[in-house]
């Protein structure tokens, strides 16, 4: 069942593509993809272009994607390894979520922050108690990673 | 002559080394066996599903359709029945009669859904493609007809002088449509509208699958999913509906009669879907 579904999500996707991401297999490989988000504009990510891998595995839809970011991200949820501290990639995930519905979860944590369920516990203090260096920490990561 | 109570005994026992043989993939040897059995028991419908299911293993549609018949013509029971038409479907198919093939996949796809049959998915699938290639071909026909027609009245057109649209180039070495009217055009368009494969309404496709519904089951939230993906969900994943999340075992699910039977309808009047289906 995994291959077809995930043939069906391309071309949901293709056909009718979500404003703010894309998606698409890698290469030859349909199990691995590679997507942009384009940071959200009421965010410290605004005119960024982040790079994410998604892993299918083989009883997708059963098991959640594996999705890590590429490009380097300043959030308390992304670690340095691009790790994503998201529910439902995790046990909260269910078989009607899709890859457009989780993408559309990332750009919704890129502009609201989880510091509560922190990956990188510094920056969620930071992002607690001094939310202009947050800010501005992130807009020089987005200037210095995810632009040109 | 009826067969003796030790001819019985005999054939009972040539049909269970059939069986084996069968489980085994010997095929050939399977037939030998049922072969003798019928000619102990020449009436036992099961012995000529079973040499059909052999045959069709080695792709000898002649043998399947004539074993397929010979079960039918017992008035089996609705096992034998399920199958005969399932051999039959199968057999036509595969000599180009897909309007014979689909009827008898049809009447094996009820038996198997009336006895809950686990070979149901199998004939739901191969009647798909049977519906396809007969759609294939008969759009296929159309395609050949609207241009004829095309031509023609083009030429009717021209006779009587009318001022038609330029002729659009050939392409690939093909030459192109007839330019007509663009009123007439319309029409033709019209007419080809029916043939032209589109999606399938989403209400009609399950969210797991993401495929039209074969057997949709409905959960207490009132959300639909394919059977057989929705038991996967709850082994796998956990036992809650997949959209609502509301907790959901196996035992809440109830058939959902009254869709599969729309989708049928919409089926039925868009025979392209089927591919999707296959």
């Amino acid at each position: 069942m995994a291959s077809k579904r995930i043939q069906k999500e391309l071309q949901d996707l293709q056909k009718d593509p979500p404003t703010s991401c894309s998606a698409g297999p890698a290469g030859d490989d349909l199990f691995h993809w590679q997507a942009t988000i384009m940071g959200p504009s009421d965010s410290p990510y605004a005119g960024g272009v982040f790079f994410v891998n998604i892993m299918f595995p083989p009883d997708y839809p059963f098991k959640p994607p594996k999705v890590t970011f590429q490009t380097k991200v300043y959030h308390p949820n992304v670690n340095s390894q691009g790790s994503i501290c998201l529910d439902i990639l995790k046990d909260q995930w269910s078989p009607a979520l899709t890859i457009s519905k989780v993408l559309l979860s990332i750009c919704s944590l890129l502009t609201d922050p989880n510091p509560d369920d922190p990956l990188v516990p510094e920056i969620a203090h930071i992002y607690k108690t001094d939310r202009r260096r947050y800010e501005e920490t992130a807009r020089e990561w987005t200037r210095k990673w995810a632009m040109g | 002559m009826a067969p003796t109570a030790g001819d019985r005994k005999a054939a009972e026992e040539l049909k269970a080394e059939g069986n084996t043989l069968f489980s085994k993939g010997k095929y050939a040897a399977a037939i030998e066996r049922y072969t003798e059995a019928i000619t102990l028991c020449p009436e036992w419908a099961v012995l000529y599903v079973n040499r059909g299911m052999a045959a069709r293993k080695r792709a000898d549609w002649d043998r399947v359709e004539a074993d397929a018949g010979a079960a039918l013509a017992l008035g089996p029971g609705v096992r034998e029945a399920m199958k005969g038409h399932y051999l039959m479907g199968l057999a036509t198919g595969a000599r180009g009669d897909h309007e014979r093939s689909t009827q008898h996949l049809r009447k094996a796809l009820d038996a198997a859904r009336e006895a809950n049959d686990a070979i149901k998915d199998e004939i739901w699938r191969e009647l798909a493609t049977a519906n396809y290639q007969h759609w294939q071909a008969e759009s296929g026909a159309r395609r050949a007809s609207h241009a004829a027609l095309r031509r023609q009245l083009a030429e009717l057109l021209r006779q009587n002088g009318a001022d038609l649209p330029p002729q659009p180039p050939a392409q690939h070495g093909v030459s192109a449509q007839p330019a007509l009217p663009p009123e007439w055009s319309a029409l033709f368009s019209q007419a080809a509208w029916q043939d032209v494969p589109s999606e399938a309404p989403s209400q009609f496709t399950c969210p797991l699958t993401m495929e039209i519904f074969r057997d949709p089951v409905t959960t207490p939230s009132g959300r639909s999913y394919e059977r057989t993906a929705l038991l996967e969900h709850l082994k796998k994943v956990g036992r809650f509906d997949p959209i609502t999340r509301q907790q959901l075992t196996e035992e809440a699910l109830v058939p959902n009669v009254s869709l599969r039977a729309a989708i049928e309808v919409y089926l039925e009047e868009h025979p392209w879907a089927w591919g999707e289906v296959k």
